[in-house]
Parts: C-alpha cells; sequence; structure tokens
C-alpha cells in the first residue's frame, strides 16, 4: 500500500508534465493564431479598401507634384528668397542643367499608384453581391481614377508631350501594375503611359458614383473632368471638350467672386471642411518653400494683365508692404495651392475646345459665362472674337489669369509651345541677369531621381 | 587522508583533556555549497590549526564560550568570524571563491540547468560575486563591461546596439543579447535591476551554450541568478555607496565663438538672407543681432549704438550659463540590505535597496527602491522542493530639465534682473505686440522653464517565481516553473501654466476678436500627458532532469521540457487640457475645428491631440533537449536541440516554427593515463557546432497596415496605411556558430585560462534593401542577406607574486570579425558612406568608407574630390555617380579587436585593481563645419580654421565659405576621407582601492567589513587619433567620478 501510495507519487508529476506538454501541443495553433499586434491588419474587407484610399498623407491631402510650377513663369521669387531655397528648388526654378531632382515629386505619386494597385489586386478576391456592388464599384473606380491621376502627374513632370500626330515613341515611366514590389517594369513610351490613363479614366467613369459626400472622393463628374483635362494636355481637343461637356451637364456651378470676403486672410473658405461650390475633387500641390516663401509672388507682367475691377487682383494676391504681390488664393482655402478639379476650368476647356473646332459663339459664351462672375457686378464687358483664332488666344490668356497657381501652366507651355503662335521663350532675371528657356527645351522634362536610378536601370532624361 | 584524520583525533583527544572547555562545530562549503575537505581552521586568539574532514567538518575547543576563528582554503577567500559555543544548530560556513581561480568548479547556470563548467563542451563565461562588486554602479551593465570576455558594450549609437557579444550576426533584426532573469526572459529595462541583488551572471556565447534558448539566442545570453539564502547560518549584509560625479565638460564638442556667429549673422543680413524671415507671414523669431542690424539699417537706431550692442553680444557664451546654471556635479548613493539564513528545511533571503540618483543636468534625478524575497523549502526528506521568489521594483526618473535652445550669444542670468528673456520661435516684435492686446507673457528662459515641467517615469516591476522539484529517483527529478511578471511604465509630463511651452500653445490658438477681446482655444492651466505601459507576463515550464552515472566510467545527464509563454503589452496615452494641479482637473478642448494660428492668421491647425492605445501580444511555445555523455570524465560529448514557435503576424504556420540544435565534444586530456605534464594539471579540448535564431517582430507575409483615427485627416474620416508590403517567402534568421576552445591551468593556477576560436555563418538574415521607388516603397525588408564572422577569445589569469604582496593579472582579449557575404543592394555609393549603414558584400557590417580627397582648390578653397580617377569639384556627380570602388574604403566601424587588463595587488588588508581596456582597428568620421544655407551659423569650431585665402590650403583642410549654398559640397566634405579618423584607443577605465577590516578589529558586529574607493570613467590613456575626440564618446563624454563604498557582513 505505502509503496503504491510512493509509485503514485512518482508518476504523478511527469504525467502533469506530459498533460501540459499535450495540451500545449494539442492548443498551439490557435495559441500562435493571435495577433502580435492589435492595431495591425491584412487589408481584405471593402472597409479596409477604402480606408486606404482614404489615407490622410497620400490621398486626402492627395499631393501632386510641384517642382514644374515652381519652372513655371507665373510666380517669381525674389533674389533674396532664391537664396533661401533648397538646391533642388532653386535648380528648378533657374533652370539648371544640373538639377538633381527631388525625389517626393516622383515618389509621392507611385505610392499613391502602390496603395491603388494593392486594392485593386486585393478588391478582386471580394465577391461582389447587391449588397455591396455599388460600394465595390465606388472604390474600385476611386482606385482606378487615383493610379490615373498619379500617372498623370508623372506624364507632365517626367515625359516629353504627346503630339497628336505623331507616334509618342519617347520614353514614358514606369507604370506598376500590380502590388508585387519584386517587380520592375520599365519606361515604356509615352503612348503607352497615356493609353493607362485614359483606360483606366474610362473605367473609373463607369464605376463611380453620380456623387460622393467628400472632396477628396472622385465621382463620375471628377473622372470626366480629370479626362478632360488629360486629353488637353495631349493635344486631344476635340475629346477633351467632350470629357469636360459631360462633367459640366452635371455640375456646372460657379462662384460669384462679388460674394466673397475679400477682407479675411484668405478668400476662400477651408475647403475639405467647408466646401468650395466650384470645387469637383480636391487634390494639392506638395508644399515646398518656393510656394510658401513671403518672396515669392505673382509675375508683374501676369499682374498687369488682370483688369482693374477684375475681382482676382484682391481674391488671388496679397500686398504685405514689401512690393511682392503674394498669391493667396488657393482654393484649398490654406497654404497648400489647389491642384484639383473645379468647374472653371472645365469652361476653359470646353471654350478652348469650341474655339479650335471655330465655334466662336459657343467658345466666347463659356468664356463669358466665368468671367462675368470673376468682375465687379456690372463692370463686365462681355468678350467677342472676330475670329477663331483670336478667340483662342483670349481664352488661352484667361486660361492662364484663371489658373494661376493650380500646377497647370506648366503642362500648358509644353502643349503650346508645338504652336509656333503659343510659343514663348520663358524669361527670368536671377541676380540682375536674365535667363531663359526655348520653347520645346529638353528642360520641359525633369530628371528622373539618382534614388531611382540607383537600384532601377532605366534610361535618364536628357537635359 | 591519513594523516588528516590522525591530526583531527589528535586534536580531538587533545580537546577532550581539557575540562570545561567549549565545542565549536562547523561545516565548511564551497562555491554550489559543496563541503570542502582539508580547509585550514585557524583558531586566532591562540593560533591553533585544525584541518575540515572529507564532509568538510571540524571542530574546535576553547575555553571561551565565543572565538574567532580564521578559514583558509586554497583558490578561496580567506575568511575570518566569530563562532559562538552555544549555537544549537549545524553552523555551515560558506567560503567565497577567489577571482577566476576556479575554472575547473564553476558551476554555470543558463537558466535551465545549473552543471559544472567540468562537465561542459560549451563557451561560457561566469562572474562572480568578487567581480560583479569589484565597480561600484546603479545598473548590472557597466558590471558586466569590461570584464567579460568576448562581450563589447558599443557606446557609440552609430555602430547600433548596445551590448554585443562575439560581434553581429544580425544586421536589422533585434541585436541585443538575451536576458534571463532567475530561469526566465526579463524583458524590462536592463537598468533597473540592482546589481546588489544579483548573485552570479553567466554569458553564453557559442551555440551549445545558447542553443538552450533557441530562436532568441543568436545574439548570445547573459544569465542572471538573484541572490539566493545559501545557509541556515543567519547573516546580514549592508553595503552603502555614494558617487560623486564631474560635470560634464560642455565643451567638448567644439562650436564656433560667439564672435563669428555674429559675423555670420550680419553677412547673411547684407546678403538679404533674413528678407524672408523679416517679412514672414507667420512672423518668424529673428535673432538679437539681425534685429539690432534691421534697426540700423532702418535708421531706428544709430550705427554707433547698434555697433556697441552688438560687440556686447560677441563676449557672451551661453555654454557658460548653461553649465553654471543648468548642470552641476552629479550624486549617486546606493543603499543595500540584506537579511538570510533558515532552518534546516528552509532557507531564505530578503533585501532591499534603495537608490538615489541627482543628475548633472539641474532638475533631473533619479531613485529606485527594491525588494527581494525567497524562500526554499524542502518537503519529504528533501524529495521535494519548493522555490518561491517574490521581487519588487520600483524606479522614478525625473526629466524636468528640457534643455537648451538657444544661440549661442544668449544669456540665461542677468544679473539682479533674474531671467532675461531669450528670443525663440516667434518674433519679438511680434510677441510683444500680443502681449499689449492680453495675450499671456510669451517670453523664454531655459533656466525658468525647469521649474515649469514635471515630467516623471514611474517604472515598476513585480515578479513571483515559483518552482516545485520532485526527486523522482535519485537519478530522475521532475520540475514545473511558473513566473508572474508584471511591470509598468507610468510616464506623466506636466507642463505648468507658466511654461513657455504651454503659454505659447496658449498664444498661438489665441484669436482677437472684432471687439478687441480675445477668444482662448486652448484652456490656461497646464498640460499633463500621460503614457501608461502595461506588461504581463506568464511562463510556464515543465522540465525533467535525469542524471546517473553508470558504473565508475559512464555518466548520462539529459533535461527535456516543454514551456509557453505569453506577454502582452498595453499602452495607452492621454493628454488633459486646462490641467490644475491643486483640483486635479482638467477641460475639454475643440479637436475637431482647425482655427487660424495668431501669428499667422492665414495658418489653420487642430488643437494637438495625441491619445492613443496600443495593444501588443507576444507568445511562444518551445520544446526542447539538452543531454550529455560522458565517459571516465575524459570524454563528454553534448547534443540539445529545440523547437521555437511563436506568433509571428501572418506567416505561414509551417515557418512559425524554427527546429534549432548543436551537439558539442569535450576532451579532458589532463586525465588521459598517458598524461603526463606535470605542469599543467588541466588541458581541456572543447568543440561545439550549432545552430541559433534570431526573432523579429514587425514583419509579415501579407500585406498588412494600420489604423489611424481620422483626427489629423481634414475630412475626420479613419484611414489605414500600408505598414509592410506583402513577403511571402519570410523565414526566421538562421546563425550557425562552430567553436573550438582549449582550457588550460599550471599547477597551483599560476597562470590559467582559455583560448576559443570560433566561426559563425549567418543566412536568412533579414536585409533592408533600398528599392527604386517606382515600386511604390523606398526600401524592402526581407530575408535577403548573409554574413560571416570569426573571433578569438582569449583569457589569462596570472598570479605574477604570491605571498605578503599578492599581484595578479587578468588579461581579456577579443578579436570578432564579421563580413557581409550577401546583400542585395543597388551601385549607389552614397548611401554606403553616410554612416556606412548599408552592408556592403564583403566589408563588414557597419563600415567607414569616404570619398577620395584632393585637397583645397588654391584659388578657391573648395574641396577637391575625384570623378572616374580626375580631380573634379562636381560634388553633386562625385556623389551620385561614382561606383563604390571609387570611395576609399577605411575599415569597420566597430573595433575589431578589443578587451582589457585588469591588474589586481593585494597587501594583507588592502588590495588594489585598475581596469585597462582597449579597442583597435576602427574608424569614425570626425565632425567639422557644414555650411549649410547659412554659412554655417552655429556650427562647428572648424570654421576659424577655414580657407580664407590663397595658400591656406597649404596649412589647412577646412573648406571655404561658399559662395552659394552648396549642400552637396557639405556632404562630400562631411565625409571625406580628410575626416576620417582611427578609433584605436587605450582607456584607463577605472581604479579600486579597498580596505578589508582585519578580523581581529571588526569588532564584535562584523564578520567583515570592506571599504572601496572608486575612481571611474578617467579617461584615454592613448589614442591613436590626433583630433582630441573619444571615438566612444563622439557627442559627450562620460564624466570622471569618484565612488566610496562600504560593505559588511555581519
Amino acid at each position: 500500500m505505502k509503496k503504491q501510495k510512493l509509485l503514485s507519487d512518482r508518476i504523478s508529476i511527469p504525467i502533469t508534465i506530459a498533460l501540459i506538454i499535450s495540451f500545449t501541443m494539442s492548443c498551439g495553433k490557435s495559441f500562435l493564431d493571435k495577433k502580435p499586434d492589435s492595431a495591425l491588419v491584412i487589408p481584405q474587407s471593402l472597409d479596409d479598401f477604402q480606408a486606404l484610399l482614404d489615407n490622410y498623407r497620400y490621398f486626402v491631402q492627395n499631393v501632386s507634384p510641384s517642382l514644374n510650377q515652381t519652372a513655371a513663369d507665373d510666380l517669381l521669387i525674389s533674389d533674396a528668397g532664391l537664396k533661401a531655397l533648397q538646391a533642388h528648388e532653386r535648380d528648378s526654378y533657374i533652370w539648371s542643367k544640373d538639377l538633381q531632382m527631388f525625389s517626393v515629386d516622383w515618389d509621392y505619386p507611385y505610392r499613391q499608384v502602390f496603395y491603388c494597385n494593392i486594392v485593386l489586386d486585393g478588391i478582386e478576391t471580394i465577391d461582389v453581391s447587391d449588397q455591396n456592388r455599388k460600394m465595390y464599384n465606388a472604390v474600385k473606380g476611386m482606385a482606378l481614377f487615383l493610379r490615373a491621376q498619379a500617372f498623370f502627374a508623372l506624364s507632365q513632370t517626367f515625359c516629353e508631350p504627346f503630339i497628336p500626330s505623331g507616334n509618342n515613341e519617347s520614353l514614358g515611366v514606369p507604370l506598376p501594375n500590380t502590388s508585387d514590389v519584386t517587380k520592375r517594369f520599365d519606361r515604356g513610351t509615352v503612348a503607352e503611359v497615356y493609353d493607362q490613363i485614359v483606360s483606366d479614366l474610362t473605367q473609373a467613369v463607369e464605376l463611380l458614383p453620380e456623387k460622393t459626400v467628400y472632396l477628396s472622393r472622385p465621382s463620375k463628374i471628377a473622372a470626366n473632368a480629370l479626362l478632360s483635362r488629360a486629353y488637353l494636355s495631349m493635344g486631344l481637343y476635340e475629346e477633351a471638350g467632350a470629357a469636360a461637356n459631360d462633367a459640366l451637364n452635371k455640375y456646372s456651378t460657379l462662384i460669384d467672386y462679388n460674394a466673397l470676403n475679400m477682407s479675411s486672410t484668405r478668400a476662400f473658405p477651408l475647403a475639405l471642411s467647408a466646401g468650395n461650390a466650384e470645387m469637383i475633387y480636391y487634390s494639392s500641390l506638395i508644399l515646398n518653400t518656393f510656394s510658401s516663401s513671403a518672396q515669392t509672388g505673382v509675375a508683374p507682367e501676369l499682374y498687369s494683365q488682370y483688369e482693374v475691377s477684375d475681382l482676382r487682383k484682391s481674391a488671388f494676391f496679397i500686398n504685405k508692404g514689401i512690393g511682392i504681390l503674394n498669391y493667396r488664393g488657393s482654393y484649398s482655402g490654406d497654404a497648400y495651392l489647389f491642384c484639383g478639379l473645379a468647374t472653371d476650368e472645365l469652361y476653359l476647356i470646353r471654350a478652348e475646345s469650341f474655339a479650335r473646332k471655330g465655334n466662336i459663339a459657343a467658345a466666347m459664351q463659356d468664356l463669358n459665362t466665368l468671367l462675368v462672375k470673376r468682375y465687379k457686378t456690372g463692370t463686365y464687358v462681355a468678350r467677342t472674337a472676330p475670329s477663331a483664332q483670336e478667340a483662342l488666344a483670349i481664352i488661352l490668356t484667361e486660361r492662364r489669369k484663371e489658373l494661376i497657381g493650380r500646377g497647370i501652366r506648366w503642362s500648358d507651355l509644353r502643349r503650346l509651345n508645338r504652336e509656333p503662335q503659343f510659343s514663348v521663350t520663358l524669361k527670368k532675371t536671377v541676380d540682375g541677369k536674365e535667363i531663359s528657356l526655348p520653347p520645346n527645351d529638353l528642360r520641359y522634362v525633369f530628371p528622373i531621381p539618382l534614388s531611382e536610378l540607383a537600384y532601377h536601370d532605366i534610361p535618364q532624361n536628357p537635359r | 587522508m591519513n594523516y588528516k584524520i590522525i591530526i583531527i583525533l589528535l586534536l580531538l583527544s587533545f580537546g577532550t583533556k581539557v575540562y570545561g572547555q567549549h565545542i565549536f562545530k562547523a561545516q565548511i562549503r564551497g562555491s554550489k555549497n559543496a563541503p570542502l575537505p582539508g580547509a585550514l581552521v585557524t583558531d586566532i586568539s591562540n593560533e591553533k590549526k585544525v584541518s575540515t574532514d572529507e564532509k568538510g567538518n571540524f571542530s574546535l575547543t576553547s575555553d571561551s564560550a565565543a572565538i574567532n576563528i580564521r578559514i583558509g582554503y586554497v583558490g578561496y577567500k580567506v575568511k575570518t568570524l566569530r563562532l559562538f559555543s552555544f549555537d544549537p544548530k549545524q553552523v555551515v560556513i560558506n567560503l567565497e571563491p577567489l577571482d577566476n581561480q576556479l575554472a575547473d568548479i564553476t558551476i554555470i547556470s543558463d537558466g535551465y540547468q545549473s552543471l559544472p563548467k567540468e562537465r561542459s563542451t560549451g563557451s561560457f563565461v561566469q562572474l562572480d560575486q568578487s567581480i560583479i562588486n569589484r565597480r561600484i554602479s546603479a545598473n548590472i551593465l557597466s558590471r558586466i563591461e569590461d570584464v567579460t570576455s568576448g562581450l563589447v558594450v558599443n557606446r557609440n549609437p552609430a555602430a547600433g546596439g548596445n551590448i554585443s557579444i562575439r560581434g553581429q550576426s544580425t544586421l536589422f533584426s533585434n541585436r541585443a543579447p538575451l536576458i534571463i532573469l532567475d530561469n526566465f526572459p526579463y524583458e524590462g529595462d536592463l537598468n533597473a535591476i540592482n546589481p546588489n541583488d544579483i548573485e552570479s551572471i553567466t554569458v553564453l556565447k557559442d551555440a551549445a551554450a545558447a542553443s538552450i534558448w533557441g530562436a532568441r539566442a543568436g545574439n548570445g545570453v547573459i544569465v542572471l541568478n538573484s541572490k539566493k539564502g545559501k545557509s541556515s547560518e543567519a547573516k546580514v549584509g549592508i553595503f552603502t555607496s555614494l558617487t560623486i560625479g564631474a560635470k560634464p565638460d560642455i565643451y567638448y564638442l567644439p562650436r564656433m565663438s560667439s564672435s563669428d556667429y555674429i559675423d555670420i549673422e550680419a553677412s547673411l543680413f547684407n546678403s538679404g538672407f533674413y528678407k524672408d524671415a523679416e517679412t514672414s507671414l507667420s512672423n518668424i523669431a529673428i535673432s538679437p543681432v539681425v534685429e539690432l542690424l534691421i534697426s540700423k539699417r532702418d535708421g531706428k537706431i544709430s550705427q554707433q549704438d547698434a555697433d556697441r550692442m552688438i560687440d556686447q553680444y560677441r563676449a557672451i557664451d551661453v555654454r557658460e550659463d548653461q553649465r553654471k546654471y543648468m548642470q552641476r556635479t552629479s550624486v549617486d548613493q546606493q543603499y543595500s540590505l540584506n537579511i538570510s539564513g533558515g532552518s534546516g528545511n528552509s532557507l531564505h533571503f530578503i533585501s532591499g535597496g534603495f537608490d538615489k540618483n541627482l543628475n548633472s543636468d539641474v532638475g533631473n534625478s533619479s531613485n529606485r527602491i527594491t525588494l527581494n524575497a525567497n524562500q526554499v523549502n524542502y518537503f519529504f526528506k528533501r524529495k521535494l522542493e519548493l522555490n518561491t521568489a517574490i521581487s519588487f521594483l520600483q524606479a522614478e526618473t525625473n526629466n524636468n530639465n528640457q534643455g537648451l535652445i538657444a544661440y549661442s550669444y544668449a544669456r540665461l542670468v542677468d544679473g539682479s534682473e533674474g531671467y532675461p528673456n531669450v528670443t525663440r520661435g516667434l518674433r519679438e516684435s511680434f510677441k510683444n505686440e500680443m502681449v499689449k492686446k492680453g495675450f499671456l507673457d510669451w517670453q523664454y528662459n531655459p533656466l525658468a522653464d525647469i521649474d515649469q515641467n514635471k515630467n516623471s517615469l514611474v517604472n515598476t516591476e513585480f515578479r513571483i517565481n515559483t518552482s516545485l522539484k520532485y526527486n523522482i529517483f535519485p537519478f530522475l527529478s521532475a520540475s514545473i516553473l511558473y513566473q508572474f511578471a508584471k511591470s509598468s511604465q507610468d510616464q506623466s509630463n506636466l507642463q505648468r501654466e507658466n511654461s513657455y511651452y504651454l503659454r505659447n500653445l496658449i498664444n498661438q490658438f489665441t484669436s482677437i476678436n472684432a471687439d478687441g477681446s480675445l477668444t482662448r482655444r486652448v484652456p490656461i492651466g497646464g498640460i499633463l500627458d500621460e503614457s501608461i505601459g502595461n506588461s504581463i507576463s506568464h511562463n510556464l515550464r515543465g522540465q525533467l532532469a535525469f542524471d546517473k552515472s553508470i558504473g565508475s566510467d559512464h555518466n548520462v545527464s539529459a533535461i527535456a521540457g516543454a514551456e509557453v509563454r505569453q506577454m502582452v503589452t498595453n499602452s495607452s496615452q492621454t493628454r488633459a487640457y486646462g490641467y490644475s494641479e491643486e483640483y486635479v482637473r482638467s477641460s475639454t478642448v475643440d479637436y475637431l475645428t482647425r482655427f487660424p494660428l495668431s501669428f499667422n492668421t492665414a495658418q489653420f491647425e487642430n488643437i494637438p491631440f495625441s491619445d492613443g492605445m496600443n495593444q501588443l501580444t507576444d507568445r511562444f511555445l518551445s520544446y526542447y533537449v539538452n543531454a550529455s555523455y560522458s565517459y571516465k570524465q575524459r570524454y563528454i560529448f553534448s547534443a540539445s536541440t529545440r523547437l521555437d514557435q511563436s506568433n509571428l503576424f501572418g506567416v505561414d504556420a509551417n515557418k512559425k516554427g524554427v527546429p534549432l540544435y548543436s551537439a558539442g565534444l569535450a576532451w579532458n586530456i589532463a586525465r588521459e593515463p598517458f598524461y603526463n605534464i606535470g605542469f599543467l594539471p588541466l588541458l581541456k579540448l572543447r568543440t561545439t557546432y550549432g545552430y541559433s535564431g534570431n526573432v523579429f517582430r514587425s514583419l509579415s507575409a501579407y500585406t498588412t497596415a494600420s489604423y489611424s483615427n481620422g483626427t489629423i485627416s481634414s475630412i475626420k474620416l479613419p484611414f489605414a496605411q500600408i505598414e509592410s508590403p506583402p513577403n511571402p517567402s519570410l523565414r526566421w534568421e538562421k546563425i550557425r556558430m562552430v567553436n573550438i576552445a582549449v582550457d588550460f591551468a599550471t599547477k597551483g593556477n599560476r597562470i590559467s585560462g582559455s583560448i576559443e576560436y570560433y566561426s559563425r555563418k549567418a543566412s536568412d538574415l533579414l536585409g533592408t534593401t533600398p528599392v527604386a521607388t517606382s515600386t511604390g516603397i523606398s526600401s524592402f525588408r526581407g530575408n535577403t542577406a548573409d554574413t560571416k564572422g570569426y573571433g578569438i577569445d582569449l583569457t589569462l589569469n596570472t598570479q605574477n607574486i604570491k605571498g605578503i604582496v599578492g599581484w595578479s593579472t587578468n588579461l581579456l582579449f577579443s578579436v570578432a570579425m564579421d563580413k557581409v557575404t550577401a546583400y542585395p543592394a543597388g551601385n549607389l555609393n552614397s548611401a554606403y558612406i553616410s554612416g556606412g549603414l548599408l552592408p556592403v558584400v564583403g566589408k563588414p557590417i557597419g563600415a567607414i568608407s569616404s570619398y577620395a580627397w584632393g585637397g583645397l582648390d588654391p584659388s578657391t578653397g573648395d574641396p577637391i574630390g575625384f570623378l572616374n580617377g580626375v580631380p573634379s569639384k562636381d560634388y553633386t556627380k562625385i556623389i551620385s555617380s561614382s561606383t563604390l570602388a571609387d570611395l576609399v574604403y577605411n575599415g569597420p566601424a566597430r573595433p575589431p579587436v578589443y578587451g582589457s587588463i585588469r591588474n589586481n595587488i593585494d597587501f594583507g588588508p588592502w588590495s588594489f585593481s585598475a581596469n585597462i581596456s582597449y579597442r583597435f582597428g576602427y574608424y569614425f568620421h570626425r565632425p567639422s563645419i557644414s555650411y549649410g544655407t547659412t554659412k554655417g551659423l552655429g556650427g562647428h569650431s572648424d570654421y576659424t580654421l577655414r580657407w580664407k585665402n590663397p595658400g591656406d590650403e597649404s596649412i589647412t583642410s577646412v573648406p571655404s565659405v561658399p559662395l552659394v549654398a552648396n549642400t552637396a559640397r557639405d556632404e562630400f566634405y562631411k565625409y571625406a576621407n580628410v575626416l576620417t579618423e582611427h578609433g584605436d584607443n587605450i582607456r584607463l577605465q577605472d581604479i579600486n582601492f579597498s580596505y578589508q577590516l582585519p578580523a581581529d578589529k571588526t569588532g564584535k558586529v562584523f564578520r567583515r567589513l570592506q571599504v572601496s574607493v572608486y575612481l571611474n570613467n578617467l579617461g584615454i590613456i592613448w589614442q591613436e587619433s590626433k583630433s582630441g575626440i573619444d571615438p566612444d564618446f563622439q557627442s559627450a563624454l562620460l564624466p570622471k567620478s569618484i565612488a566610496l563604498g562600504i560593505r559588511g557582513d555581519f
């Protein structure tokens, strides 16, 4: 008896241990399935994908390349201001051949493409039903729209312009279409880049909802508007006009600048929280020292083109008493420069399209519809043009005046420089010396950042 | 043997002859409680001597009821103590081993088992009490530095990691060794452990030693064992110390003079540099000198007045005030008390410690309370052993000193006027104007601010360890161990209403209404930021241990077990606005609205929101077997295997686990019958082979994202952010190590030591590769890298002089070479230059390379580099397009050769010990002037050495001020070969003087009393570089310190 008790004592502990081991082994699977960080998710649901596309840093703020704005001729900086700029901004401004590209202008659009591809790859695993079809389409359409927007921004900075009559076989930019980061894409051709943009946007038009609650989420109207902007940059004026028309048919509100409160620091409200009646879709330029410097102001040659009763003179510019007219007219309502989509741009695109087709009346009507909202009530004299050519010239002048600070000028210069009557040699005065940029110069294409070239064997843009 | 018995019999018979005498009996034990036969016991009163018997027992007689005895045994410290005849129970006296003399009877502990070093095949370093106590310091890390072969404490943060054992194997995973405290991994702050509570430290270096800890052992393992009750004799030990540290050397980092600073400001002003700030919409701060220049230009102040005031500034160096008012000598106090004892079937140990530390920064301090109690109980004739231990720790750190933000000619104290204003943030004219309108005082003074901040971190730890061990058979035991640990880190940062931060924040969010009244969006009151972190861990282990000798020739010992571990860490941060200390209450704020800022009403911001929470869970499931077989104590074979599984996020189940194993062989040559080298009684050859691993937590095979609440988003919607791109082939890192070693000792341990050679191959290492950003990411982390390494650890202990004066030397010498053997990377060199952080195949991990230097251009003072072998000043091109081959490779950033020499001199009760450490064969980039866009304003004092006129290029290598700001030129010079320095140095680390009161002077109270004086951080005694920069302390030197310590046992 005693011996038996002893024996049971002796074996009880090993049995306990064996039990512990078998217990841990049997529950091991689920025990090890616990997430190490509760905050982490594997994006799988439509809500997750929507949340990725609502990312504040990459999509809501929606930052687009801005060095081309620095290089353009609408805004100029004083010599003192120029000295305080970072090298890449200064070299962009003075069209230096030695410009080393600041990589953000390249990285941000590709970061956006990466997010879009994660959504586009992931959404394929979701079963579409009647319950979720609406959201499914909205999310997929949004990803396509955002990807097209990023590719478009890249094309305006890093590719030669599209030539409607050409074969467009000059170097494009990589067009990743997968979330697999181990894949590399070569530069392809300019034709392929625009094919992709148009194809993504055409699909987005089908998928996106008619209306969205947030200005940072695109609607069908926004997709048409972006398509219109893309066609315009390609010189496909017929298509640009048609897309603008599609958008304007659904939404054509313009702000009457007479209603603005010019005495407040900014004439326009904070768009993302308070809204902006003209705005179709919110996007902004990467904030850089050039655009935020107190030493940066509108080019005098451009400012002189605004007439006395033009309300934009005070809505857009402010004189802080140092002889520089700082730009303050961003539709964002804050320091970010708005570069998204708005009805004013659509009127101008449609007007240009009409003018190029020879429909002077329609062209001038669109222009006048817009401009009457920009002048003090009762002072606006409707513009007329004796010829289509003159109509076009007026529209292009008004286009530059209206769309200042929107990151559009560079695209327009690239496009219009192909037409001898509109081509210009840009001139700036730096430290008392005049510098110039002839039309169609190689420097209209920015160099690809070295951080890309170091790890990716693709050709650099000549400069 | 026989003669001992005769002596004892003689003594006993002698004792019995004397009538009425008291008998004193005791047992002498050595390390691991082993009885010491043949120890010499002397009655101090009459120099009567006896030896202990086979069981370590002795007996003495005397006519007094208490006697003082002295015990001596080879390899142990001489011990004197007082015995009482009426002691009813068996008295056990433990002797303390001498340093490093017990290579063959040391007991090593790896956290799973304790075994004699003799029976091991692996590579261990054992640090005992005398080594641990040699230094006087508040943290355990300093106690192992420079006394552990193969271990180096990296002081240069750029070299990565804090402690490394035998160099580095991993690249981007956790580089810290695994810390085991009382059998289980310790995840807390190593600095929190009270070194006075640590009995022994074992460092596990090779695969056989460390593989028992499996996937987390790749960086080596440090095993800490707390003090425990060792004998039933009641004992009390005390220790107290006072350490005084010098004020830090604030001038160590050379900075340009205020006069140079002002000259640059003037020159920038003349070139129109401050135009932008002057006209800025945001009212950016403008320094006092520039304000004077503006006033002068605008005619608001006369030229003479301006120049006079500016010249006054030239004489001011803010560091003088900083040193005077913001720094002090540091004072550290330590108190520790322990009580141990027990009865036949139980032993206990209780200790308490208190540390108080006044930092060298005024306003910063820390204190720590530690309490430990443990007990072992034996039941059923010692068949069942129950260990219980409880420990508590609370450490509080106060960081009220927020440092200094000021230009070099700022004044912190201004005669009788109190605190002068230091320009910061916004323009003074704007601030004054606003204050007139009712804004809060907007002045800043760093000194006044110290009292306005109350920043404390309280770290509390609570651990319960229990283990139950049952000896089923004499050769088989089973045990269950459980540990519960809870630790919390409560950080509280109160910024009072009058702190600059708060006044500034309130003012920024104040708007002026049309009627001139003010609206404050941030309420008046303090801000209390609290961050609370809690981690709770459970560890459960079941283990069977087998140990049996078969015949006299064979011995088999083995352990097998399983363990499960979970650690859950919760953390949260909250902020309370309008906090009132008196009433402990706060107010609400509007986080959602973007308010215009007072200094630029065109700029809108939200009131800063900093609440958040987080939960992390670590789970491990492990199985292990460890066995060894020895034949005739000559040949020992060991093997171990372990399987670790963890909840690594999203990895396929089959890749979650990693099986690791090791094998080892040892040969005690000295025990062979043919061995007849008399002067070398110990000669042992060991070799091991095996694998260990490394853990990383932040990666997953799938795309992972994290959610943010939408506070910062303009549309207030929650959003997600990609944390890591998909990586389907993610695996655990694996490290293979081979170790070959010889242990030796000459007769009488005059020369003893070991020499070890190891080689290591690490594969599947996580490598971060910069990738083309057109992929959407800028770097990618995957199992892409391999490294290789080898090294030598030599330990040599010599007793140079024995006798009245004893002199011994301990030499540690280590070589740790490593090399990257595979690393996918592009061909961009600049990534390798800046800090040498990117691994280069064929080069050490962390290599220093630099740009070839072609001197200064004699006509402009521009630095000259090389492009395609031709001198060039096209810095942008040099940086961007020259290849790796064009760079000058200097060498490793971490010392491949290091070690220390410790000399110990004993003379009666006096002892002296000095430790000299050395590090060789590494490089660093010396700092120099970087001009930036501000002509080097406030930069390095090399500015005064700059090239100014043609001809200077022959006397200086500091480039001229560039005509146009050129960041590429700065970058080139920063990493040019001319600034590369050798790190080689020899340092007198510390000196310890001790006086141990002789037994006859300790009085009746003390068994032992030791007084020590300890000097630390004595500084470099030789260095290769002439730069005057300590390569191991490049940003700030550790101040010299002196400590007085008293240790007593009674």
